[in-house]
């Protein structure tokens, strides 16, 4: 799989937040996004997933464009802001029902994402019971237990203890390798500098590729 | 559908205390009527229900309908536009936004109708030995509110369209 | 000024659509009024004409009263009464809006989260001062469209109130018209009340839900809501029912502009103050506690 964005430029209200921005994404790889708040990282991401639709400029998928009303790009799933899910259900039943939606897994996959994010031991508890790090935790979850085509990941490591946040990046290794695209956005350098193929660095609306 | 249910149950759950104020507002309007003869007319039976013509209207009766078609406007606009404010990506990258409204619209009509029911039937219960009730007044009570979700469904193709998901302007 | 139009525009624009508006409804009353002035000049130059001639008796006198009483000029009261009550009846549905939609702007500053930003760099007095400054800024708006309503009479008619008196045309008693400076002042006055008591469900409302949208329809519903619980509760059950009174109908915040001559000013302006500083009291108990408040703007997004 192949995204590209061609000469995307993106404004709100006369403000210009990205401005010329041409990257292409490969299968098999992790991308990381880094600069300061208020960069654009979110943005850009936004328009990758299609929440956002570019001011200017294409966002292709295997060189294909999508009408953002009656199609959804294929196979991608993404974690961009403080996740919410239903306070009255358990862990275990939000995911299953956001599962629903498209019917390609069972409880098998949501068990095992859940035991890649630490949240197991928590997953027959309600939502409106969980810390913030478990919030997070179950947002990553919800990515991961589809096993998607491209995963977009926004700040992800916020909140996670040092062994959850091992046990993500171990998992995001192991997608990478089996032919993934992974798009992760950090304001820390340190969480991605080994781990990502390149590296782009975001100062006030334009990409820099750093690596 | 399940998951739009799940939409449904909790913003219900959430605003339980508007519907409990709606039924008392209901009850009471129709107690008092047993309490004071002058207060409530039957003839105007329709107003209790919602329906009501600006001309012909008291000050009551008019801010009885209103609270009706202000109550079901608030309910329809934190349904239609759930996702928004919770997590848009986990809904959007999952199922496409025209499909999305359908399914909104289709539940939304459902639980409108049987709402409209629940309500004639209980003011039916209370006046059928007083009044007359008619088919005519039943599809005048019901058929404003699904006009209004109807309403509704074409305003937000146009919000996700134009404005919300596709332009990023969060509400 | 672009600075000035932008960031009044809204307000310029509502002010503009409501005198227009108001001066379209006068219009319409004047001409109608004028076309009454007309008919009766025509009836009596038939009179006139053929009252001489005429054997029908009750025509005659018809014709006598008429050439004896001099009609009156048309007067405030009466033009006010038929544009409140008529063509402008409206303005009593939409006050609410009038005040509140130039208000919204204080919406995107809980929506922003800015008490999160100014709270390490401004007290919070400072932040409520800043806050209230702009939720009330328009607070005059709702007793500028009166007074334009009261201009529009003005100009159109006199403060004699002979006409009035005479035909009971009026929604107001002798005591009212008699004195129409007080009757303005009080008119007016009762409009700043309202005013800011309709500011204060609005604030209220936003204080717990940020969404704009969402806010406007709670503010509608909690404005319907009180009224229907003075008209259910308090005037019928307990006004007419257990007490045999009338004094429920005061309790009615739906009809500002109507100014209601079933009480006297007094009751009326105190009823309109005591639901000023009641709801007052609401949104001091509701934004005093400053870490609920930096919670909640956590919480809502």
């Amino acid at each position: 799989m192949k995204i590209e964005l061609k000469n995307i430029e993106k404004s709100f209200k006369k403000e210009k937040v990205l401005k010329e921005v041409n990257l292409t994404f490969h299968s098999g790889n992790l991308y990381a996004f880094i600069g300061p708040n208020g960069s654009g990282k979110t943005v850009l991401l936004k328009l990758i997933c299609g929440l956002y639709v570019p001011s200017k400029g294409q966002v292709l998928y295997d060189d294909k464009e999508y009408n953002l009303m009656t199609q959804i790009f294929p196979n991608v799933r993404a974690l961009i802001e403080k996740p919410c899910f239903f306070p009255n259900l358990t862990g275990f039943e939000n995911l299953q029902l956001l599962a629903k939606l498209q019917n390609k897994i069972g409880s098998k996959e949501i068990l095992k994402a859940l035991e890649i994010v630490n949240l197991i031991e928590e997953k027959d508890k309600k939502f409106a019971h969980y810390s913030l790090g478990m919030k997070q935790k179950l947002g990553l979850a919800q990515v991961f237990m589809e096993s998607p085509q491209v995963m977009v990941l926004d700040e992800p490591f916020n909140g996670l203890d040092d062994e959850s946040v091992k046990k993500v990046l171990q998992y995001l290794i192991e997608e990478k390798e089996n032919g993934k695209i992974i798009l992760v956005s950090s304001h820390i350098v340190n969480d991605l500098e080994a781990l990502a193929e390149k590296i782009y660095y975001f100062k006030e609306g334009q990409v820099i590729e750093q690596s | 559908m399940k998951y739009q249910v799940w939409v449904l149950k909790e913003i219900i759950k959430r605003n339980r205390g508007g519907f409990g104020i709606y039924f008392l507002f209901l009850f009471s309007i129709s107690i008092m009527h047993f309490l004071s003869s002058s207060f409530f007319n039957l003839q105007n039976l329709e107003a209790l229900l919602g329906v009501f013509s600006f001309s012909e209207a008291s000050y009551f009766e008019l801010s009885w309908c209103l609270f009706q078609l202000f109550f079901l406007l608030y309910v329809t606009y934190l349904f239609y536009f759930y996702e928004i404010e919770h997590s848009p990506e986990f809904i959007f990258l999952r199922v496409n936004t025209l499909s999305l409204i359908l399914k909104k619209f289709v539940l939304f009509s459902l639980f409108v109708l049987f709402f409209r029911i629940l309500v004639y039937l209980i003011v039916f219960i209370i006046f059928k030995h007083y009044s007359f009730f008619t088919l005519t007044l039943f599809l005048k009570s019901v058929s404003l509110p699904l006009f209004i979700v109807l309403v509704f469904f074409l305003f937000s193709i146009f919000r996700f369209l134009f404005y919300q998901v596709q332009k990023g302007e969060k509400s | 000024m672009k600075t000035f139009l932008k960031k009044h525009g809204f307000v310029l624009i509502l002010f503009f659509i409501l005198t227009w508006a108001i001066y379209n409804g006068s219009q319409i009353f004047v001409k109608q009024m004028d076309r009454n002035e007309k008919k009766t000049a025509q009836i009596l130059a038939d009179c006139k004409k053929n009252m001489s001639e005429s054997e029908d008796l009750n025509y005659k006198k018809m014709c006598e009263n008429l050439i004896n009483n001099n009609l009156p000029d048309l007067d405030f009261f009466t033009m006010l009464t038929n544009l409140v009550v008529f063509e402008l009846r409206y303005l009593n549905f939409i006050a609410l809006f009038i005040v509140v939609l130039p208000s919204m702007k204080v919406a995107k500053l809980l929506k922003s989260k800015y008490i999160l930003h100014s709270a390490t760099r401004e007290s919070y007095c400072s932040f409520l001062i800043t806050f209230f400054k702009k939720a009330y800024q328009y607070v005059f708006i709702l007793p500028c469209v009166g007074g334009i309503l009261l201009f529009f009479c003005a100009i159109h008619t006199t403060f004699d109130p002979t006409y009035a008196l005479q035909y009971q045309s009026s929604i107001w008693e002798a005591s009212r018209i008699l004195h129409p400076v007080f009757f303005i002042l009080g008119y007016l006055l009762n409009l700043f009340l309202y005013s800011i008591f309709y500011l204060n469900l609005f604030l209220i409302v936003l204080r717990k839900k940020h969404n704009l949208i969402v806010a406007l329809l709670l503010t509608v519903l909690l404005f319907l809501g009180i009224e229907l619980f003075f008209e259910v509760g308090l005037n019928t059950f307990i006004g007419q029912m257990l007490f045999k009174s009338e004094i429920g109908y005061l309790f009615n915040i739906m009809s500002p502009f109507t100014f209601s001559n079933q009480f006297h000013v007094s009751a009326l302006l105190s009823f309109s103050l005591f639901m000023v500083l009641l709801s007052s009291y609401f949104v001091y108990k509701m934004y005093h506690h400053r870490e609920k408040f930096i919670m909640d703007c956590e919480k809502n997004n």
